[in-house]
């Protein structure tokens, strides 16, 4: 419920903001020997010269049934080119965030059990170089090293699902990379952070009184306790991560929503600008449902009675 | 006498924070079924006693001294060998029920674990376990409580699982930190009861630490006081109150509310002048001599706790740690 609501909100503020800024779409296309009458004509076939609310309704209604509508620039149907899009994008955020928690989780609670001894100190020192280190320079040393020097992998370009399937996955295992370089590395501060944070609690001196030792306390009564706020950064980083890999589609030229959608801007494309960032949303919706759900499944006590 | 091996013996039990003496010297022994109460003000090194013997000092703090249970020495065993001992042979009960559970686990599996620790029971034997164990701590409804998570229950509830939890392997001893503090009156008193009747019911001994002196009136027969760190008096609870011999013992007792029906209300309250030191600001001497009121010259050294002549009632010694101790007229006059 609270998904659909905050869906048709955040599909009102995309249509309005977009439709305040100045710039008409037909006067960008026909450019400025347009004369005014084909202008107006142009504005008539595109349906922008409609009521305000009567184009929202149209979109909105085509948005629902799966239609986004045409581009005015280029006249290809919208929803087509955002699904092909998508299918870098997911499975590049998927692969980054997944990455980045296998390395990270255990990192972190091995920092966390091992807390200001020699461990602990590698892991914290390992984590603060990958903050340090932007993706797109992670990406960049990736591709000369790895692909450039090794010939290892592909150094950029996507090649598509329906043509081939290994090499598709071979091509996106660069930019993973890249993106779980600096998320892995952020999580596993928090991970560290909320393990340490638990260790403190008085149910684990509970848990070690009933004879565990503190390890055993940690993965018995620890672990689930301190998914909690691991959850949360998970989701915000896959959420993060869907909307804003577009650096990283840059640098390895994968065909991703991210690198569409500033295309598009720059193509003063609105109404591509306008579908694509209300699937945005929609994704980053759908991350923040799944997150909550997983609450629920950690803790009790946030289950409705 | 005596002669029963003891379920514990503290000898000279020290901790230090950083420099700072937090523990000193303390030194007591429990008997097989005694129930001892370990009473003082907060930050008078209640729980760090308790913490001690448990081999749960927080990082950083360690215990010098000894602590004898079973012929060994707890203070030298390593980490695997205390948690054989803990929750099996000593186990702790905490001051708040409110935490003291793992919010994601269900009641009847938390009870069942130690029993899983230490019985190698099966997982359905071990759950028979846990039901008998909360039906005995007098939970109501226990079939259903098994399922329930700690934070369905009230905290008088929470106190009996932990209760339970700490009876479920008929331990030699149970140390009890403040086991109701937190909880409403009415609940404290059916908590103590329960407590009391079930540390026998297991052959247990207690070690009930606690700020509250009607507690210990309540439920044990000996009585540990501490004050800066240090056990200042002990002997059997009834001696004790009857006739203290350390001022701050006879000061902690006058500071007690009487509420008797009919009885005329005092004006106001006795007090003890001045207020406990922060840790590390305790005079050196005698820690008790800037509030004391029989304070001398001879203060300024330090006091030993030794046993006081012809006072030994069931084994239990009585003990003061004052040059200047009250001889109040009611010992003289027992007739024990």
């Amino acid at each position: 419920m609270i998904f659909i609501a905050s869906l048709v909100l955040a599909s009102m503020a995309v249509f309005w903001v977009l439709a305040v800024l100045p710039g008409d779409p037909a006067q960008r296309i026909l450019g400025t020997q347009a004369t005014p009458e084909s202008i107006a004509k142009l504005q008539h076939e595109l349906g922008i010269d409609r009521p305000l609310t009567t184009q929202y309704l149209d979109w909105v209604s085509g948005a629902a049934s799966g239609d986004l509508g045409t581009s005015y620039v280029t006249r290809d149907e919208i929803t087509p080119q955002i699904r092909q899009r998508l299918k870098v994008t997911v499975p590049l955020a998927l692969a980054g965030i997944t990455l980045a928690a296998a390395v990270a989780i255990p990192a972190g609670v091995f920092a966390a059990s091992r807390h200001r001894q020699v461990g602990d100190t590698a892991v914290s020192i390992l984590s603060q170089l990958g903050i340090s280190i932007p993706a797109f320079w992670a990406g960049l040393l990736l591709t000369t090293y790895v692909a450039v020097k090794w010939g290892q992998l592909p150094a950029g370009g996507f090649p598509g699902w329906g043509k081939s399937v290994p090499d598709s996955i071979r091509s996106l295992i660069l930019p993973a990379v890249s993106l779980a370089v600096v998320q892995g590395a952020i999580l596993t501060r928090y991970v560290r952070s909320a393990v340490l944070a638990i260790m403190r609690e008085d149910f684990i001196r509970t848990a070690r009184a009933k004879g565990l030792t503190r390890r055993a306390a940690l993965w018995r009564h620890g672990l689930r306790n301190a998914a909690i706020p691991v959850v949360t950064i998970l989701g915000l980083q896959l959420a993060a991560l869907l909307a804003g890999t577009v650096v990283i589609e840059n640098v390895f030229v994968l065909p991703g929503l991210g690198r569409m959608l500033v295309q598009a801007i720059g193509n003063r494309d609105l109404l591509l600008v306008q579908s694509t960032t209300l699937v945005i949303t929609a994704a980053i919706l759908a991350v923040n449902l799944v997150v909550d759900l997983a609450y629920n499944l950690i803790d009790p006590r946030l289950r409705t009675r | 006498m005596d002669t029963a091996e003891p379920v514990l013996q503290v000898t000279d039990l020290s901790v230090s924070v950083g420099s700072t003496p937090a523990l000193s010297n303390v030194s007591f022994i429990i008997r097989p079924g005694a129930r001892v109460g370990l009473i003082g003000e907060s930050g008078s090194g209640k729980t760090l006693t308790a913490l001690s013997i448990m081999g749960l000092l927080p990082d950083g703090l360690f215990a010098s001294g000894s602590v004898v249970h079973d012929n060994r020495e707890l203070l030298d065993l390593t980490e695997d060998q205390l948690c054989e001992i803990r929750g099996d042979r000593i186990t702790m009960v905490f001051q708040e029920p409110m935490t003291a559970l793992n919010p994601v686990m269900r009641i009847g599996d938390q009870v069942a674990e130690v029993l899983r620790i230490h019985r190698s029971l099966s997982r359905a034997e071990a759950s028979d376990r846990a039901l008998e164990l909360l039906a005995q701590v007098r939970l109501r409804d226990p079939l259903a409580r098994m399922k329930a998570y700690p934070h369905q229950l009230s905290g008088g509830q929470r106190q009996r699982v932990v209760i339970a939890i700490a009876l479920a392997c008929d331990p030699a001893l149970i140390i009890a930190d403040e086991p109701t503090t937190a909880l409403d009156v009415t609940v404290q008193a059916q908590i103590l009861v329960l407590l009391r009747d079930l540390v026998e019911d297991h052959n247990s001994s207690l070690l009930l630490i606690t700020h509250d002196l009607a507690v210990v009136a309540n439920v044990c027969e000996e009585v540990l006081v501490m004050y800066g760190g240090r056990i200042i008096e002990s002997g059997p609870t009834t001696q004790v109150f009857d006739s203290p011999h350390h001022p701050y013992t006879s000061g902690l007792l006058a500071a007690v509310p009487e509420i008797e029906p009919g009885q005329e209300r005092r004006e106001r309250l006795d007090t003890i002048r001045g207020s406990v030191p922060g840790l590390g600001q305790f005079p050196s001497g005698c820690v008790f001599r800037n509030r004391c009121d029989r304070a001398t010259d001879d203060c300024l050294d330090d006091p030993n706790l030794v046993a006081i002549d012809g006072s030994e009632q069931d084994g239990a010694t009585r003990m003061v740690a004052c040059f200047h101790p009250i001889h109040a007229q009611s010992t003289e006059a027992s007739p024990r």
